[in-house]
């Protein structure tokens, strides 16, 4: 008979213990969200806990998709329902070019900017601080100021002005960059310099070293800065309500389209909600072989 | 001098990679932020005039006004008491989640992704989802009568420090996870060599882990810890949705404060230096508070 | 210094020199580009195309026999004399889910003009700040608005909102009289603000009290009631009455409370406001002619304890539901009566609604004051809880067209068609309340409209028609949720100090508007509300 030691046990039962925390607490409150997507009106906020749907249905998904009209021609509204804002479609391709656009931009300029800041000192030291300190500024503050600086700008065009796309990704693309300074500086300086001065002495330019040799190395990194940046983006609200107005509108502020004077449509948007999930969820799932090897921000090298 | 020379001579080559952010800040960011400067310097109010440049300029006085604004101050205070209990939690909870489930076993991998899933909500949904369920005919209540027995559903959001406490839960939920990203890859990618060395030497788990692990683990914990702080900071959407700000002032947090004096009450000019003054103070806590990354 | 400190440096510099370079052309551009725009606010429009040169509306001949019929004729004209405008969209903006009612009305004027409406929607929490906005980019991407009374002062002294008295007189969009005008005074202290008009108002919100008629109907409570406070079980007249029901009908033991009413942190000004103007007669202002704030006085405090008391009879947690959950209670038939918004009748009415068939509504009640010639009178007051204007935008690329429209969507005849909509176009003419209402009106709102014509004669407004207006009431409102926190906590609050508090803070507030103009503006408006004793 094998004796298992305690000191193994109490490590197996640790794990088990954080394994089940970790699920339970992670996955209640989406298991919530789920149902409530599922509930019909009446279970929204009613007298008694409704532990899971008593009555599941599709229908909170259906305003998401279809037009007003065609749901009360099948007559699935009923009521006061009928006061529902347009569908979201608009908001989730509106919120994935303005999410994708935007992190491509934001690692863009913070990747090249945090190698020149590694490698070439470029900026002197305080530069990544400076950038930190952008992050701090409360976003009040610089919102007026934006608002009056695009419209000027959408005098000479408008697709630089408000409710524009290409203002929403350099937007997307500014306010993240501060992240993706910090991180990727960090996952440079987890690669020796020896690397770069050997692709060097072996004839590549200082541009094919940063393309071919080092961006190579640092995948992972920019795996999960990208996620970080793709978070931070998808999840804006105050941005995207004073800036766009009904061509650029976003899925946070079409959330707050379902709170109506008339009535708070909890389902509508708990179900819009997990709409929400998929795009991030797919997008983490992408880059979790990343995860495995996993990083050590510039801590240890070698 | 060619063209291609930008890309060949290192000097020249780093000038070029500093380019692209340069470009970016200085159209989009940089007229705005010496704007804010200047508005916060005015007593702008769009009733008054909706042209800035004509508005009253006040120079510091504004700046001098904030200290005796009982609101903001009772706003700050608020926000820092929410900073000081949830980013210390949520990196206990984070680090230890992640110190754990590092180790293999079997579906390790879905554990994982699983545990980030929080962070991907939005957090408007978050803020919904979380009030619905603290609402006295919630989960929550039920589920807590159930185990101790009460009968009276549990008014969490009539209670200022109920409500608080809420919303700080709904902000660790969401981002434990980020924490936890940061120190699952970590831990993953420690040089194995230090770590079985020390266990081959007989050090017991505790000291391998406070003596061999932790200090090279020393980066990833202050860039989670500030970033993490900088944007527990500028909470906001949760307390909004959930109680906006209620009951009474109790969950007024600074970011709303400067939200709802610029945009409802329309002080755009003073609460632009209230910003500033924030701005300004965050820098100087954050000079002293990086100082071990920078330099020790 | 090494030399890779002084590398730093100079590249540390560089940068700087990149930015302040960046700086300065910015700069450059934005000076020479803002000298491009100049429209100031509330600057009259000279339309001059066309042959028939002279002002907009004078230049528009006027046929038709209803103002939709003026307003399309009007609209084909202006599209004659801009060309460019034909097959274009109006944009308008307006909260989350009222879009139904707009698009129920739409039709005749896309058919006959060939323009179409464009729903732009915005969180109603926040429609305000963003609406707002617009005074700062005044890029015209909306053309009309729809706004809350409180909203129309600030919006118009930021320039956002057309002047629209010619055009009201000129098209005549039917703003005043029976059969099918404005409810008096409805179509003054809506969207009037410094003696001038601003929006077409379409939804009117006048407050009404609810009851639970099979409650009141119960011989047994009928008796009891009688019993213990001496008086019949009916409608109450004074909120004294309404308190006294309240305290009768709240019994925690079998679920069953006296009041439900939307006491939520923000918005709970309106019903406090639904308590204080019949304190005196004829109206108990909010302000004094010098713009000094009356809520000290004794008569204030007196109201804000009854405020305050009557949370002892609404469901525990009522605080912290925010919008309409509270009317969940009354809907379920948990609670007696209610002072509220119209548009809760069609929540009761609804089909799920338990309390379906079972409600009635009567006058807000008020309180017993020194009437004119000295002696005791009762004197009621309904409160204009949030109503809605259309109004357009002052930017906007087609004004004239979007006057058009605005008066379109307001027309008596195509506003019915609105009321039945889902949504909450509540009635605001004549026309749609009383005996000469549609059928299929009088079904829809139920024992909504008897009483209604009678509210809307005596409704007054919150703070409004001065500059500053959300941030008077919202203050007062944060400060009264504070205070009845302490009552649902079983504590006595401090209300004196609550009024003290609120009224230091609305001196504050007058002062950095100007007081000057805050009295100006407070005086023009005064004038509007209610004399009528009924």
């Amino acid at each position: 008979m094998k004796k298992i030691s305690t000191s193994k046990f109490l490590s197996n039962s640790i794990l088990i213990l954080v394994i089940i925390g970790t699920l339970l607490f992670a996955l209640f409150p989406i298991y919530w969200t789920l149902t409530m997507s599922l509930k019909p009106a009446v279970e929204w906020a009613p007298a008694v806990t409704h532990w899971w749907p008593w009555n599941p249905s599709l229908e909170n998904y259906l305003p998401l998709f279809f037009e007003r009209q065609t749901l009360i021609d099948w007559g699935v509204l009923q009521g006061w329902q009928e006061a529902i804002p347009d569908t979201a479609i608009k908001s989730i391709t509106n919120s994935l070019i303005l999410g994708i656009g935007g992190t491509a931009l934001s690692m863009f300029i913070g990747t090249t900017a945090a190698y020149a800041m590694s490698r070439y000192k470029a900026g002197g030291n305080f530069m990544p601080y400076l950038f930190l300190t952008f992050r701090m500024l409360p976003p009040i503050a610089i919102m007026i100021p934006i608002v009056i600086w695009i419209s000027t700008l959408g005098l000479i065009h408008p697709a630089l002005g408000m409710d524009s796309h290409l203002v929403m990704i350099l937007l997307y693309g500014l306010f993240p960059m501060p992240f993706v300074i910090w991180l990727m500086r960090s996952f440079f300086e987890e690669i020796p310099k020896e690397i770069d001065e050997a692709a060097l002495i072996d004839g590549c330019t200082p541009l094919t070293t940063f393309l071919r040799v080092i961006l190579p190395l640092v995948k992972a990194g920019l795996a999960v800065t990208a996620l970080f940046v793709f978070i931070l983006n998808w999840s804006d609200f105050m941005v995207a309500l004073i800036i766009t107005r009904r061509l650029a509108i976003t899925i946070p502020v079409q959330i707050g389209l379902y709170s109506t004077d008339y009535g708070f449509l909890y389902g509508i948007m708990a179900a819009l909600g997990i709409v929400a999930l998929i795009p991030t969820i797919a997008f983490g799932l992408l880059i979790q072989r990343y995860l495995v090897r996993g990083f050590t921000f510039g801590a240890v090298k070698g | 001098m060619a063209l291609s020379d930008w890309f060949r001579i290192p000097e020249k080559f780093s000038t070029l990679m500093i380019i692209p952010v340069q470009i970016v800040m200085n159209f989009t960011a940089m007229i705005p932020f010496a704007l804010t400067w200047y508005v916060g310097m005015t007593n702008w109010q769009p009733q008054i005039t909706p042209f800035f440049w004509e508005a009253q300029f006040v120079g510091i006085q504004n700046f001098l006004k904030i200290p005796g604004d009982d609101l903001f101050v009772a706003s700050l205070a608020r926000t820092l008491l929410i900073v000081a209990v949830c980013v210390p939690v949520e990196f206990l909870l984070g680090f230890g989640q992640a110190y754990v489930l590092s180790r293999n076993f079997r579906g390790r991998q879905a554990i994982r992704v699983i545990a980030i899933v929080p962070m991907m909500m939005v957090p408007i949904v978050t803020g919904y989802v979380f009030y619905l369920m603290f609402i006295p005919t919630g989960p929550v209540s039920s589920f807590i009568n159930l185990i101790t027995g009460r009968t009276e559903p549990i008014l969490f959001f009539a209670d200022p420090n109920l409500a608080l406490m809420t919303i700080m839960l709904a902000d660790i939920w969401q981002w434990t996870p980020f924490i936890f990203l940061i120190f699952i890859s970590s831990i993953l990618a420690l040089p194995q060599d230090p770590i079985n060395a020390a266990y081959v030497l007989g050090a017991s788990r505790g000291y391998t882990f406070r003596r061999v692990m932790l200090p090279m683990l020393k980066t990833p914990i202050m860039i989670a810890l500030i970033l993490r702080s900088i944007e527990c900071f500028k909470v906001m959407e949760l307390p909004w949705i959930m109680t906006q700000g209620g009951p009474g002032y109790s969950t007024f947090t600074i970011q709303m404060h400067l939200y709802e004096s610029a945009f409802k009450y329309l002080k755009y000019g003073f609460t632009n230096a209230q910003s500033l003054t924030i701005f300004i103070t965050m820098i100087i806590i954050g000079w002293y508070a990086s100082k071990p990354l920078r330099g020790g | 210094m090494s030399k890779a400190e002084k590398v730093s440096r100079r590249s540390f510099m560089k940068t700087a020199a990149a930015s302040i370079v960046g700086l300065a052309v910015g700069a450059g551009i934005g000076y020479s580009v803002s000298r491009m725009d100049g429209a100031g606010p509330t600057e009259t429009v000279t339309v001059t195309t066309g042959t028939g040169a002279g002002e907009f509306p004078f230049n528009v001949p006027v046929k038709g026999d209803t103002p939709a019929e003026r307003a399309i004729n009007a609209a084909n004209y202006l599209l004659e004399q801009n060309p460019e405008w034909k097959g274009s969209e109006l944009v308008i903006a307006h909260p989350g889910g009222y879009g139904p009612g707009y698009d129920a009305m739409k039709d005749e004027w896309e058919q006959k003009t060939g323009t179409k409406l464009v729903h732009s929607d915005i969180p109603v929490n926040e429609l305000f700040d963003k609406i707002m906005v617009e005074a700062i980019s005044r890029t015209g991407g909306y053309d009309l608005l729809c706004i809350q009374p409180m909203h129309v002062s600030d919006l118009a002294a930021a320039g956002v909102l057309y002047q629209l008295d010619d055009a009201s007189k000129w098209f005549d969009n039917r703003q005043h009289g029976k059969p099918d005008g404005y409810i008096y005074p409805l179509e003054y202290i809506m969207p009037m603000y410094g003696g001038k008009l601003w929006g077409y108002v379409h939804d009117g919100d006048v407050f009404t009290t609810y009851y639970n008629k099979s409650w009141m109907d119960e011989p047994a409570e009928q008796e009891g009631f009688e019993t213990q406070y001496g008086k019949p079980l009916t409608t109450a007249e004074t909120i004294r009455e309404y308190l006294d029901l309240g305290e009768w009908f709240t019994r925690p033991d079998d679920n069953k409370w006296g009041i439900n009413e939307n006491r939520e942190v923000n918005r709970n000004y309106i019903y406090f406001w639904a308590y204080f103007n019949s304190r005196e007669y004829p109206n108990k202002y909010p302000f004094d002619d010098e713009m000094n704030p009356t809520v000290t006085d004794d008569d204030s405090i007196e109201v804000a304890e009854a405020f305050v008391e009557a949370v002892k009879y609404m469901p525990p947690g009522h605080l912290a539901l925010s919008g309409i959950t509270t009317y969940e209670s009354f809907a379920q038939g948990l609670i007696f009566e209610n002072i509220n918004f119209p548009s809760a009748a069609n929540k009761y009415n609804d089909e799920a609604s338990v309390s379906r068939g079972k409600w009635i509504t009567d006058v807000v009640p008020g309180w017993m004051v020194k009437g004119p010639d000295g002696k005791e009178v009762l004197l009621r007051r309904s409160v204009q809880g949030a109503g809605w204007i259309t109004s357009v935008n002052n930017h906007s690329k087609k004004k004239e067209l979007a006057v058009a429209f605005a008066q379109y969507l307001t027309d008596p005849q195509k506003l019915i068609l609105a009321h039945l909509a889902p949504g909450w176009h509540d009635p605001c003419r004549y026309n749609a309340v009383g005996e000469d209402a549609p059928q299929e009106l009088k079904e829809n709102r139920g024992p909504l409209l008897p009483p209604f014509e009678k509210n809307a004669s005596i409704v007054t407004p919150v703070i409004a028609g001065i500059r500053g207006a959300t941030e008077y009431n919202t203050v007062l409102s944060k400060n009264l949720h504070a205070a009845m926190l302490e009552v649902s906590m079983g504590k006595t609050p401090d209300v004196v100090k609550v009024l003290e508090d609120s009224a230091d803070i609305w001196k504050e507030i007058t002062e950095r508007l100007g007081r000057e103009q805050q009295i100006e503006e407070w005086l023009a408006y005064k004038k509007w509300y209610p004399t009528v004793i009924i």
